[in-house]
């Protein structure tokens, strides 16, 4: 039965390797070439693109932008995130469904149509800018990284309330009932007991958060009007932009692949060393 | 106390989650000729959207890859699901890991490693061999290529709950490890599969990163996604943007609440 | 001689550290009904999922009708499992569960219909035929499990623990049902449990197992009254022991001194003198008597009564060390505190062997 299976195996495996395992090997390969002057490729063997992808000089807005707006979005998306997700976790069978339900059909829809619905609610002319201007503040949302944090955030919201809902549903709250028992108030319970046995859904979220935020290209360039760039935001430049540079961009590519491997790493990491019962 | 500030704070982020669709849908029935000032009420919008070609092409395109690279990567996805969790492979790691990346990878990673395929090796060496790929094919095995591992994932984990007892029984009373796909294990699968199709055709239809990448280069193929794009760049924003972008708010409606409901009947019998 | 439905031959198996089967050998002859008998985790499922095929043994052989199936798969071999969850295809209905089997060997429609007719009638489920089996109670699944397992005409019966999520009555029923259904059959059935008293009514033979050897093998009567070890006199039924020492032995009667007292006893090999040695004595075989017409060597006082129906158990305290259950009707009117003299037939004590558990 073991053969027999395993030729299911081929298909699906030949694919993955063909299109997508090879891609990637292209892509490091070409991130060791150079680009000459006429627009050419010349393969080589250098790192000279990924010294300028650390140069600081000229990357520092890059990086700083994408480490700090994922930062940034997974801080907002747990803040309010959270509430959300035990909101809904406490409540009954049918209204918990109606609740997620709700929740996930936003992001059911196109999210070019989501980022094109910010983009108008966040123009100077419109309401929120108006609302802000009422009370005397004069911000520009739209070509901003105000502008595109929102839109990041409204974007990944759900990958941050699923996993938290799904761990607190599983929560026995006969454990918050036993701190009450025992004298703690409704913080202390919260702090010392609910959030600890969440502390699993709140990595998970915060992963599927970080992760896709450091490489999103469509938010910050629709609505950070070129003003924000990410790394996301540069590779498409250096690939399709008037002025191309593959072998840059595939460096670039690399680095984020290799951010993204790091974080993920530590996540499996973390995963298997703690081990929580119940 | 503290319940009703919570309940306040829930309340004001599922509002904040559904301004922007508001938004949208009410400006779609703005009378002006451009989508970005209110005009006054009108099914103008939704007339221009009609009449314009443009949008008939992107649907088409957008529903003719779906349907191809759903029905591809849901038989790959499946197979594969059935080869991890049921034959001992020796490199099961790695290969864990190869089917796993597609899902965890930046999504302009994997387009712009599609884009790099397809210019520098697939598109030279067959048009060594005379044969010209156009945006189709590409754009579909794009959408393939992201898709598998989804329905993998869905399928594989049905497959874990799967009673082990059943297909041995099936053994048991003489059946053929073959027969024994096609008589149980599939027929029970086949809630799971469903899921994982439905999923891939939505990932396809909403795809944006692969189908730009690999369109560059102006061969005028689009989806729907991309003709959002375009229409979006342009300087003076037209008003079927608005209707476009509520059609396909309801459209996405009507697909979740399609697949809910079959989810809810296959679970009762 | 008779030929052997099944044998295993030396059947090893190990999972991971655990030993789970070591030196087990069993022959079971065709159309008998056969038991193994044993507490959770003895190996008897392991056993069984041997003989059907789906784990292999380390180290050992298979024989099933005479012909080697260490290798065969499970496909092949003439055997059906009766599972101990049903494992009842939950996407067919009844009569395509039970056709299951039929349809695998490619016979004509009509053929399969008049079988599966026949086999529900069996099972007494004649009209269910299109019902599915969430549909269904426990114990009409459990009967669809024996028909689509029969319908086959396999030369052996496998079945592990079918009665076990039943209540009382319906298990007594069904045992009733099954020993009827295997003498009609003709079928050899292995039957797991680990219930004795199920084993004891229903087998013609039957292997008590433990930590993954067979301790003893034989009719029932033959294991309840010469329980070869400690373990089974324990397992099977209930026991008193008695430790003492031979003081004397001449022809095949022995003299064995228990504490301050002595009783006589029969045994078949020769024993040493001052040898120690330890008797099995059932409950039922001790007499009880107060007042009793001879004086008694052995007497007791009664500790406790424990009123069991239409029997009453008495524990007897006969020494400082030693206290005998003995089980008698419950109408003799002896009540606790009562001095009380016991006998019994020197034939009802066993020596156990050596080797115990």
């Amino acid at each position: 039965m073991n053969t027999r299976t395993r030729t299911l195996l081929w298909p699906g495996l030949v694919w993955l390797l063909l299109f997508f395992a090879v891609p990637l090997g292209i892509i490091l390969v070409i991130s060791l070439g150079r680009r000459t002057p006429d627009g050419a490729i010349v393969w080589g063997f250098s790192f000279d693109n990924y010294l300028r992808v650390f140069d600081p000089l000229y990357w520092i807005g890059p990086w700083w932008n994408s480490l700090g707006l994922a930062t940034l979005t997974t801080l907002f998306c747990l803040v309010l995130g959270y509430p959300v997700a035990y909101t809904i976790a406490r409540r009954s069978a049918a209204v918990k469904n109606l609740l997620l339900f709700l929740v996930i059909v936003p992001f059911l829809t196109n999210f070019l149509v989501r980022i094109y619905a910010w983009f108008i609610l966040l123009r100077p002319e419109g309401w929120i800018a108006s609302l802000l201007r009422s009370v005397g503040l004069e911000l520009a949302l739209l070509g901003s990284p105000v502008g595109v944090l929102i839109g990041l955030i409204y974007g990944y919201l759900p990958f941050m309330i699923f996993p938290i809902y799904a761990t607190l549903e599983r929560l026995d709250f006969a454990l918050v009932e036993a701190a009450y028992d025992l004298g703690a108030t409704r913080w202390q319970s919260f702090w010392r007991i609910i959030f600890p046995l969440s502390r699993p859904g709140v990595i998970a979220g915060a992963v599927l958060v970080f992760v896709p935020v450091l490489g999103e290209f469509i938010t910050p360039k629709l609505l950070g009007g070129g003003k924000v760039p990410m790394f996301g935001v540069l590779i498409e430049e250096k690939f399709l932009g008037r002025v191309s540079d593959w072998p840059l961009g595939a460096a670039m590519a690399v680095v984020l692949m290799g951010l993204v491997l790091l974080v993920l790493t530590w996540y499996f990491r973390h995963l298997t060393q703690t081990r929580w019962v119940g | 106390m503290g319940r009703i500030i919570l309940g306040c704070d829930v309340l004001m982020t599922y509002i904040f989650l559904y301004l922007p669709m508001g938004v949208l849908l009410g400006y779609s029935f703005s009378a002006s000729r451009y989508a970005l000032v209110w005009g006054g009420f009108s099914l103008e919008p939704y007339r221009r959207l009609l009449a314009d070609p443009e949008v008939a092409s992107a649907l088409v395109g957008s529903v003719i890859v779906a349907s191809i690279s759903t029905a591809l990567a849901t038989l790959l996805g499946t197979s594969l699901a059935l080869a991890l969790e049921r034959a001992r492979v020796r490199f099961q790691g790695g290969l864990e890991a190869l089917v796993y990346l597609p899902i965890v990878i930046p999504e302009i990673v994997m387009a712009v490693g599609v884009l790099l395929f397809f210019a520098q090796v697939l598109r030279p060496s067959l048009s060594a061999l005379g044969i010209e790929l156009g945006p189709l094919p590409s754009v579909i095995i794009g959408h393939v290529t992201f898709s598998i591992s989804y329905v993998m994932v869905v399928v594989r984990a049905r497959l874990r709950d799967l009673d082990r007892s059943l297909e041995e029984a099936a053994l048991d009373l003489g059946a053929t490890p073959w027969q024994v796909l096609r008589r149980v294990t599939l027929p029970l699968l086949a809630p799971a599969i469903l899921s994982g199709a439905l999923l891939a055709f939505t990932l396809s239809l909403d795809d944006f990163y692969v189908t730009y990448f690999v369109t560059t280069g102006g061969s005028g193929f689009k989806t729907l996604p991309l003709y959002l794009y375009a229409l979006a760049g342009r300087a003076a924003i037209p008003p079927q943007m608005n209707a476009v972008a509520t059609l396909m708010i309801l459209a996405s409606l009507v697909l979740i609440t399609l697949a809910f409901l079959i989810q809810r009947r296959t679970q009762r019998g | 001689m008779d030929k052997f439905s099944v044998e295993l031959q030396e059947i090893s198996k190990r999972f991971g550290h655990t030993t789970v089967l070591e030196g087990v050998t069993l022959r079971v002859r065709a159309g008998e009904f056969f038991s193994l008998l044993g507490p959770s985790g003895c190996g008897k499922t392991t056993t069984l999922r041997i003989i059907a095929g789906f784990e292999s043994p380390d180290s050992g052989a298979v024989f099933i009708n005479g012909i080697p199936a260490t290798t065969t798969p499970p496909q092949k071999r003439d055997v059906n499992l009766v599972f101990q969850n049903y494992a009842l295809f939950p996407h067919l209905t009844v009569e395509q569960n039970v056709a299951f089997g039929l349809e695998m060997q490619k016979l004509p429609r009509s053929v399969i219909r008049e079988r599966v007719g026949r086999a529900l009638e069996l099972v007494r489920l004649s009209g269910l035929g299109s019902r599915f089996p969430h549909q269904l109670s426990g114990g009409q699944q459990q009967r669809v499990a024996l028909a689509r397992a029969i319908v086959t005409e396999p030369s052996v019966l496998l079945l592990d623990e079918p009665l076990g999520a039943l209540d009382l009555k319906l298990r007594q029923e069904m045992q009733l049902e099954l020993k009827r259904l295997q003498r009609e059959l003709g079928i050899t059935f292995i039957y797991v449990t680990h219930d004795q008293q199920e084993a004891l009514t229903m087998s013609d033979r039957l292997a008590v197992m433990h930590w993954g050897r067979v301790l003893q093998v034989g009719t029932p009567q033959q294991i309840y009254e010469h329980p070869a070890t400690r373990f089974v006199a324990e397992f099977i039924g209930e026991s008193n022991f008695l430790e003492g020492r031979v003081v004397h032995m001449a022809d095949r009667r022995a003299v064995v001194q228990i504490g301050a007292l002595q009783t006589d006893i029969v045994s078949d090999c020769p024993l040493q003198v001052n040898q120690p040695i330890t008797l099995v004595l059932r409950p039922e075989r001790i007499q009880l008597c107060a007042p009793c017409e001879r004086d008694r060597v052995w007497t007791g006082i009664v500790e406790e009564l424990i009123y069991a129906g239409s029997q009453m158990r008495y524990r007897v305290r006969v020494s400082a060390e030693l206290a005998l259950t003995v089980s008698g009707p419950s109408a003799n009117g002896i009540t606790a505190g009562e001095r009380v003299g016991l006998t019994w037939d020197p034939q009802s004590l066993r020596p156990l062997s050596e080797r115990s558990a």
